[in-house]
């Protein structure tokens, strides 16, 4: 099985000029999942979860609540968009990419033809295809 | 299968008073992502790198400079932990756990085995599961190959070479063809950068073209094309980088021209040094001189 054969074509992309509060807001807030950030069909990046925890003032911010929530609406994606980004062909294994993954941390990896995103993989996708298997195998472990 | 047969390890336990400098040195220890916070020995919470990461100094400079640094010593893990968190005992069906943490957004959580704190889950877990039950049918470690093609004459075996490889291996293979910047039209006296785009779009049609019919011509199943554009040695060990290919084949031609001048360094010669893996050579097929013999 290919990633191609599970990606998501649908995707919803952040603007990269968007807001760290936006972000923050469609990453979740105990949610350990990723955004895609394109501009105009390009992929920017990946925006994990892990980046938008580290840019929150901490715990011991001396920033008012309003004070808080005005600046993080002033500070725009790209800010914090890691330089890095890794991506799978249509062709690559799932098993690579489940790999990928795990080595690198990521909850979505963007499927790419040359430059071009055509799709999404996530860790939800994943887990799904994981519950169904068990569930079509009566618990076997089936390869499919 | 049960979650019990996930559980490799037992859970890495800490205090809620314990601050959150201590869980961070423990996670690092045990190369976990993920603690049960106890009190006086009951589960009351967990902790994940990313609530330390969210309670961390900012990486935005502007908020850094409000963060309190020296206060964050006496932050306890009470204070960012996660609490009453979805407890599942070790009899819960994998399945079953695969669609609670999808549904809830959850990143782990602890398992009890007869009331008993046996371990904690994360997605990851989930994940290495449906990876094995997809069956590693790789027979070796090369996952990923990448053939850079050529469309000199005499450089088709690289790709030949490739795919009789990856198939025999079980491994993906990318057929790349990078086309070198700045191309023989990019400073075409009095051309429109309209005009030069649509060369671009041409040449890259083209090369997409070219590549598939070899592709096809190998007559395999699992080939992807790609096209990029760039210096060639660079821009093949950066694509290798991105897909994390595990071996490049590329054709090794005899250099001429400037490159003969410049030390006679061929493409091949310059992608060994940049490479992020193993680069395998293929010699460029010996026509010329087998025609001169039969002369």
């Amino acid at each position: 099985m290919r990633a191609g054969d599970r990606m998501r074509r649908e995707t919803a992309c952040l603007d990269p000029c968007e807001s760290l509060a936006r972000a923050a807001h469609v990453v979740g807030p105990d949610r350990a999942g990723g955004v895609p950030v394109a501009s105009e069909g390009v992929l920017m990046g990946v925006l994990e979860a892990r980046d938008v925890a580290r840019a929150q003032p901490s715990a011991v911010t001396t920033l008012s609540r309003t004070e808080m929530a005005h600046r993080l609406t002033t500070i725009p994606v790209h800010r914090i968009l890691p330089a890095n980004v890794t991506t799978v062909g249509r062709r690559t294994p799932l098993t690579e990419a489940i790999r990928l993954m795990r080595r690198r941390r990521v909850s979505v990896l963007p499927v790419t033809r040359g430059e071009e995103l055509i799709g999404v993989l996530t860790d939800d996708v994943l887990l799904e295809m994981l519950a169904e298997i068990l569930d079509g195998s009566g618990d076997q472990g089936a390869r499919p | 299968m049960k979650l019990k047969t996930l559980l490799t390890a037992p859970a890495i336990t800490i205090q809620e008073t314990a601050p959150i400098h201590d869980a961070r040195a423990l996670m690092r220890r045990h190369a976990v992502r993920c603690l049960a916070v106890l009190r006086k020995g009951d589960l009351v919470g967990i902790i994940t790198d990313l609530h330390l990461d969210a309670a961390g100094p900012s990486s935005v400079s502007e908020l850094r400079r409000h963060d309190w640094e020296s206060a964050l010593d006496r932050v306890t893990v009470a204070e960012v932990m996660a609490r009453r968190p979805r407890i599942l005992t070790a009899d819960t069906p994998v399945a079953e756990a695969a669609r609670l943490a999808r549904a809830e957004g959850l990143e782990a959580f602890p398992v009890t085995d007869g009331g008993v704190l046996a371990g904690v889950v994360t997605r990851g877990d989930l994940l290495a599961a449906l990876s094995n039950l997809l069956g590693d049918r790789r027979p070796t470690a090369l996952g990923h190959i990448l053939a850079a093609t050529s469309l000199r004459s005499g450089l088709d075996g690289a790709i030949g070479e490739a795919i009789r490889l990856a198939s025999t291996l079980g491994a993906a293979l990318t057929a790349l063809h990078v086309l070198r910047v700045p191309g023989p039209l990019a400073d075409l006296e009095g051309a429109t950068a309209q005009d030069v785009k649509r060369v671009e779009r041409a040449r890259q049609a083209i090369a997409r073209e070219a590549v598939a019919a070899m592709c096809s011509a190998g007559r395999t199943h699992e080939v992807s094309c790609d096209v990029g554009e760039g210096v060639v040695a660079t821009e093949i060990a950066r694509r290798a980088a991105e897909l994390d290919s595990d071996l490049i084949v590329i054709g090794k031609t005899t250099p001429r021209g400037l490159r003969m001048l410049a030390g006679g360094r061929t493409y091949a010669d310059q992608l060994v040094r940049l490479a992020p893996c193993p680069v395998l050579a293929i010699p460029r097929e010996p026509r010329r001189r087998e025609a001169r013999a039969s002369r």
